[in-house]
């Protein structure tokens, strides 16, 4: 499934709730059984800044395809960051470089966190497609 | 005026009746609501008498500028001072203690001596005086606090004074623990050396409590406009006369000159030597109404009625289980900051926000005393004059909600 594909699903999801609070309990429940980034592995290098809530990306590539784990301190910041995973991870490099990622928009994510944080959202996206881009990311 | 006036004093401010559907408002120690008095004292500027202010002699500069000088009497009189030449009109506390630590390090902070801070101030407490060292040479050195009550270690304090001691630059009260610094003791420390200054950063101080900086001993003191009822973008800066007239002038044109010619120039003195450019006229004088409505309801009853919802604050919140109010101060003034065990911080802010209490979290523009406290951020609630009782009883049921949608977080975490 493609990353626009994967948008879509998850817009889905969330066109299922009717009320606000069934919203913010989802994005939390995702947030809460989110596996933790190992603490070894929540450093600068793994930092995404930009976010005003401390939050870690880490990207490997592993035989062209591209694996994402990030997390952040903050249950709901995880659930959406959750979201962002849930996109990424698992597509190839090129799908990587060439997906835009729009479901803030559809979903008003800016409800849900303020729009410092929305940036900060973005701040992931373009690390996600950095670390592809420059193939910096450790390669397995 | 009296306690009754400060207990129905909300009613002065429209934003509450128009707002019916927002969150309780928390906030205030990051800006205060205006009243209705000082809304029309910024209009009535610009709708019956706009006039570029001093050296014109037409109607509307005459009125603007005799509006402007009648304000900054209101300012002096506020603080305990006779003399509006010791009231620089600046954008705030924090373009105030900027320009005091510059103008400081040019001729008065020399390479070896020291400049001390507390280590609860705000990062514009904080900051300034890191550059004004780098520039000079000299020392920041930081005076321990008690993390568990909040309060400035005096005795600590004591056993850092030498004759090295230039500046003690300390935060009247702490905009994360609300704790109110003993200035006049540390007045008296600093007074005990040949040359030493006392810098007050008085942003959550003065639209809280009495202030007198004749009484407190200070060498200089500094506010905002907006944390005290009065519009944003204007603040103060006072210091004696004399001390002023020593600085060196922080920007150049405007009403800080006195004479100008193509290779040099003469500047102005106290307070106009600082006030560089076209002041901020409207809002300085919408700052002296937000000061007569202060002195109207009274400074000691609108102390005495936040102490009473601090309290009953402090009170209601103990009560939540997993919930740890950050210090406890002798006296509090104006804040209140906790976490809940296995909450982050920001998660209760959202949530707070939806269920109808809006509060702030984070650092709080602190965050080496975060690092003290051990925390990455603070939920911080806030009061002003117009918080009452049905403000914090809706803060406690938005908690009560928030910590619910939030449990199944708080059993993983």
């Amino acid at each position: 499934m493609d990353a626009a594909a994967r948008q879509f699903e998850i817009l889905e999801r969330f066109r299922a709730f009717d009320h606000w609070a069934d919203r913010y309990a989802y994005v939390i429940e995702l947030g809460a059984s989110h596996p933790r980034l190992p603490e070894e592995k929540c450093t600068d290098e793994t930092r995404v800044h930009g976010c005003k809530t401390l939050a870690w990306v880490d990207v490997h590539i592993k035989d062209g395809t591209v694996r994402v784990h990030a997390d952040s301190g903050s249950v709901i910041m995880r659930g959406v960051l959750s979201l962002i995973q849930q996109i990424f991870d698992g597509l190839s490099c090129d799908d990587v470089r060439t997906s835009t990622v729009t479901f803030y928009e559809s979903l008003d994510i800016g409800d849900y966190i303020d729009s410092e944080r929305t940036a900060g959202l973005s701040s992931v996206v373009r690390r996600i497609k950095q670390c592809v881009e420059t193939n910096s990311a450790t390669s397995v | 005026m009296s306690r009754e006036s400060c207990d129905t004093a909300r009613v002065m401010f429209p934003i509450f009746a128009n707002r019916p559907d927002a969150p309780v408002y928390l906030d205030s120690a990051a800006t205060t609501q205006k009243p209705s008095c000082v809304l029309d004292s910024l209009m009535r500027v610009y709708e019956h008498s706009n006039g570029n202010v001093h050296r014109c002699a037409h109607r509307f500069a005459r009125e603007c500028t005799d509006s402007l000088e009648s304000a900054r009497k209101k300012v002096a009189r506020f603080i305990g001072t006779a003399s509006p030449k010791e009231i620089v009109f600046t954008r705030g506390t924090t373009e105030s203690i900027n320009l005091l630590a510059w103008a400081l390090s040019v001729d008065s902070i020399r390479a070896g001596e020291k400049v001390l801070v507390s280590a609860l101030e705000h990062h514009s407490n904080m900051v300034p005086w890191q550059e004004a060292c780098r520039r000079t040479g000299a020392t920041l050195q930081i005076i321990p606090v008690n993390p568990s009550t909040g309060e400035i270690d005096i005795e600590a304090l004591r056993s850092m004074i030498d004759n090295s001691v230039r500046v003690i630059s300390i935060a009247h009260v702490s905009n994360v623990l609300g704790s109110i610094a003993p200035l006049r003791e540390i007045a008296d420390i600093a007074a005990s050396l040949p040359s030493c200054v006392t810098a007050v950063d008085g942003a959550q101080a003065v639209g809280h409590l009495p202030v007198n900086v004749a009484e407190l001993g200070v060498d200089y003191y500094s506010f905002s406009g907006h944390k005290m009822y009065g519009p944003n973008g204007i603040g103060v800066l006072w210091g004696r006369e004399d001390a002023l007239n020593a600085l060196p002038p922080y920007q150049f044109g405007g009403e800080m000159i006195d004479t100008v010619a193509y290779d040099t120039s003469t500047y102005n003195s106290s307070p106009f030597r600082f006030e560089a450019g076209t002041p901020d006229y409207p809002a300085a004088i919408a700052l002296g109404t937000a000061v007569d409505f202060l002195e109207d309801l009274g400074r000691e009853s609108v102390r005495e009625h936040e102490a009473e919802i601090l309290a009953y604050a402090e009170d209601r919140l103990r009560r939540i289980e997993g919930l740890q109010i950050i210090g406890h101060p002798a006296s509090r003034s104006g804040v209140i900051s906790f976490n809940v065990d296995g909450v982050h911080h920001f998660d209760l802010e959202i949530m707070l926000d939806r269920f109808g209490a809006a509060v702030r979290s984070g650092h709080h523009c602190a965050q080496p005393l975060m690092g003290l406290l051990g925390v990455e951020g603070t939920v911080r609630a806030s009061f002003g004059i117009y918080s009452n009782r049905a403000d914090v009883d809706a803060l406690i049921a938005a908690l009560g909600k928030s910590l619910a949608l939030l449990s199944c977080a708080r059993r993983t975490a």
